[in-house]
């Protein structure tokens, strides 16, 4: 699908509300990347498709990043989803307080006038640990009726445009024989790409997510989708884990991780950088460079005079322009750039840790990338 | 009276008259100053009493000043640190000595004197600072307070410039005070001239007062200034209050109203009614830029629909909207000086003014300064 435009695994920039998290379209630019693919929630939009009608230029033009290639999901993985609100005939989305009730004809208007390049067919993702059996297969039976209704429409609405692609969901909780019959039957369906939706309700449950306690199920789920799709996963996914995702067979990924540190007024500072043919004493040697650690705490008083960058020798704009001392200082005093400097950082030394898992998996030496991740901590 | 000067300073030239954004804590709401320079922005405020507890004289100092500390390479001008202290805290002491305060942060006792005032305004860097001035609120009803205070002020102006180490680095502007008597005003004014300093600052006003009497004493405090030197009205403001004063003869202004009102999602514009509350339903299905004219970077990828449905609410908004209404002060301010250049000031006045009271019911004040200075607004 989008796999001969941009080299996998790569993330995507998270949105809310349309913007990317205290970035705008002109400090966007800031980021450098040659082309920016965004994930757009539902959440947010649902009640503004009349404005989408009127407007008819499709969802992103209106929230100013128009030459971004556009992904619609239904539930925003940087925030935890509300869990027990779905019904027989709706998905619930929150927006704020705000409930939305979403049945199919609704979301087929919204992807109608909202025309994003890539969609996620309305699904139901809400299975968190200790889901039972029976809601788990609620949740696999709804979101194969809503795809197969999705693939229906699609076909005989122009509007929604032929060039726009279908990524499903596949569900089952953690359930091995709820996730296999998923599987198997999504990957009959005309679709462009697999979403493995339902190990986690986003937000922090993402990030609290045990690769050891989903590992069989979701190996076993990536086997049985065709080898020739991109697969996706939502969720704040920190370095180690990607490297299991990856492995396992995930393609795309988002960049709820970095969007949490930068909450947390927290710094990535984990190595990112894949050095070919090191031997462990090498990277090690190399990696003393950096700061040992994953994370520098932006609220450490030992920052206060350190006129270092956040990671030396990182080219993102923060790294640049500014010192620890200063984004500690904006900390402090409460101030706005904080969070924009930080997000600049944080999503930068993210996308260049994916450039390096590519590296790395080209060159067959992703173990060792993976150690000297470890090396100094 | 309108002038339009270049004012060649260490890190810029700036462009008078000019408006001035404030960047309290060494940051702009949100702001990259890179952001600030594609705007053509040439020179911001900080504020001394934020920046001296923190970061502290400290880090200021090991991070080259506050210039490279925040990473704007144009020119910063910094305030003495006094009105602050004195508008902040619930308990000052104003003696001959200097200010005496006790801190809203953690209330320990601090004195803040003209030789600190400079000592911190040094170590910041900045390419104008302010003389430590007595500043007595408009409003006061005590006549002797203002008269002592007036004269404080030229003393204190005195300890300024011999605690000033590095007049080729920095200037050092005094500001003129003598509440809302003119002739305490005149002869502050004369006190301060005979100095040799590179500027001034009419301060002491913004606050109470009435906009009638705040014009009849920007007027007066700029009449008895020299013509050859900047004259900077501290704390001014909206489009209104300053393109009067620029017809006064003022040729710089600051205010945190631009930045400030954005955060509440409301927009600057020149037609009536000045501003656009960007929260309101109207805006839901209105998919023009703020203002078609405008380039700033926000007026160039996105419509009032769009910012409807985020300020309040995502950080983000709060810099768009900030973007556009500092571009909207600077663009008011370059037109300003584009009609003062061409002799054509009381046309744009006129016009300004036009667009702002379609129903030309201009507000008294105004009309008056105007007439005052022979400009007369459309009937």
């Amino acid at each position: 699908m989008r796999s001969k435009i941009f080299q996998t695994p790569f993330p995507l920039l998270n949105t809310k509300g349309g913007a990317i998290p205290h970035l705008t379209r002109e400090t966007l630019d800031y980021l450098n990347m040659p082309q920016a693919s965004i994930l757009i929630p539902l959440q947010y939009h649902s009640h503004q498709i009349d404005v989408l009608q009127q407007f008819k230029k499709g969802i992103q033009p209106f929230i100013g990043l128009s030459d971004t290639v556009s992904i619609l999901t239904i539930q925003d993985p940087t925030e935890e989803t509300r869990s027990g609100y779905h019904n027989n005939k709706c998905i619930s989305v929150f927006n704020n307080s705000n409930r939305d009730m979403i049945d199919l004809r609704k979301y087929i208007e919204f992807v109608k006038v909202a025309k994003p390049d890539v969609w996620i067919p309305l699904c139901d993702g809400d299975t968190p640990k200790e889901t039972s059996k029976k809601r788990i297969s609620k949740a696999v039976k709804k979101s194969l009726e809503y795809l197969d209704h999705c693939l229906e429409i699609k076909d005989v609405s122009p509007e929604i445009g032929a060039g726009s692609a279908i990524v499903a969901a596949v569900q089952g909780g953690n359930e091995l024989s709820a996730r296999k019959y998923s599987a198997k039957e999504t990957a009959t369906r005309p679709v462009d790409g697999f979403m493995l939706d339902g190990f986690h309700t986003n937000g922090t449950t993402a990030d609290a997510l045990v690769w050891e306690e989903i590992k069989e199920v979701f190996s076993e789920t990536v086997n049985l989708l065709p080898k020739t799709k991109p697969r996706f996963y939502f969720g704040a996914a920190r370095p180690d884990l990607v490297f299991d995702l990856f492995t396992a067979g995930v393609d795309v990924f988002d960049s709820s991780y970095p969007v949490m540190i930068t909450e947390r007024e927290e710094a990535l500072v984990f190595p990112n950088i894949f050095v070919p043919n090191s031997n462990l004493d090498k990277s090690a040697s190399s990696m003393s460079k950096y700061q040992t650690g994953h994370v520098i705490s932006m609220r450490d008083p030992e920052l206060k005079m350190d006129m270092s960058s956040l990671v030396p020798e990182c080219s993102c704009y923060t790294c640049r322009n500014f010192t620890r001392a200063y984004i500690h200082h904006l900390v402090m005093v409460k101030e706005m750039l904080a969070k924009v400097l930080l997000s600049l950082h944080n999503l930068h030394h993210y996308q260049v840790f994916f450039k390096s898992l590519r590296e790395a998996s080209k060159a067959d030496q992703l173990e060792n990338f993976r150690q000297a991740l470890h090396a100094n901590q | 009276r309108a002038r339009a000067a270049d004012m060649t300073l260490p890190h810029s030239v700036v462009q008078t008259p000019i408006f001035m954004p404030v960047g309290t804590q060494g940051t702009l709401k949100g702001i990259i100053p890179e952001q600030l320079e594609a705007l053509d922005c040439r020179i911001m405020l900080a504020n001394t009493y934020h920046l001296g507890n923190r970061p502290g004289e400290q880090v200021l100092k090991a991070g080259g000043g506050l210039h490279k500390f925040m990473n704007w390479p144009r020119s910063l001008l910094t305030d003495s640190g006094g009105f602050q202290m004195v508008s902040l805290s619930k308990l000052t002491e104003i003696t001959e000595e200097g200010v005496n305060f006790e801190s809203p942060y953690d209330g320990s006792k601090c004195m803040l004197t003209p030789e600190r005032s400079i000592e911190i305004q040094q170590a910041i860097g900045a390419d104008i600072m302010m003389q430590l001035d007595d500043v007595v609120d408009s409003t006061c009803k005590d006549e002797d307070r203002f008269e002592e205070a007036r004269h404080r002020t030229v003393r204190w102006l005195d300890r300024c410039i011999e605690a000033h180490t590095r007049p080729d680095k920095q200037n050092l502007f005094p500001i003129v005070q003598g509440g809302l008597d003119e002739g305490k005003r005149k002869d502050c004014a004369d006190q301060l001239t005979k100095r040799n300093v590179p500027g001034f600052a009419i301060g002491g006003l913004s606050g109470g007062e009435d906009k009638s009497t705040f014009c009849r004493i920007v007027k007066v405090s700029a009449e008895n200034l020299p013509d050859d030197k900047p004259r900077y009205v501290m704390g001014v403001g909206h489009q209104v209050d300053i393109i009067a004063c620029v017809a006064l003869g003022s040729d710089m202004f600051d205010c945190v109203f631009p930045t400030r009102t954005a955060r509440f999602g409301s927009a600057l514009v020149f037609e009536y009614p000045g501003e656009l509350q960007l929260k309101k339903s109207k805006f839901k299905m209105d998919f023009r830029p703020i203002d078609e004219n405008c380039d700033c970077s926000t007026c160039q990828n996105y419509t009032r629909a769009y910012l409807h449905t985020v300020v309040t609410k995502e950080p983000s908004a709060c810099h768009l909207v900030s973007i556009h209404n500092v571009a909207h002060q600077l663009r008011l301010m370059k037109r300003a000086r584009d009609a003062i250049i061409e002799d054509k000031f009381p046309q744009f006045v006129a016009k300004f003014m036009l667009d702002l009271y379609p129903d030309k019911k201009y507000p008294d004040w105004a009309q008056q300064a105007f007439q005052g200075v022979g400009i007369s607004l459309e009937e």
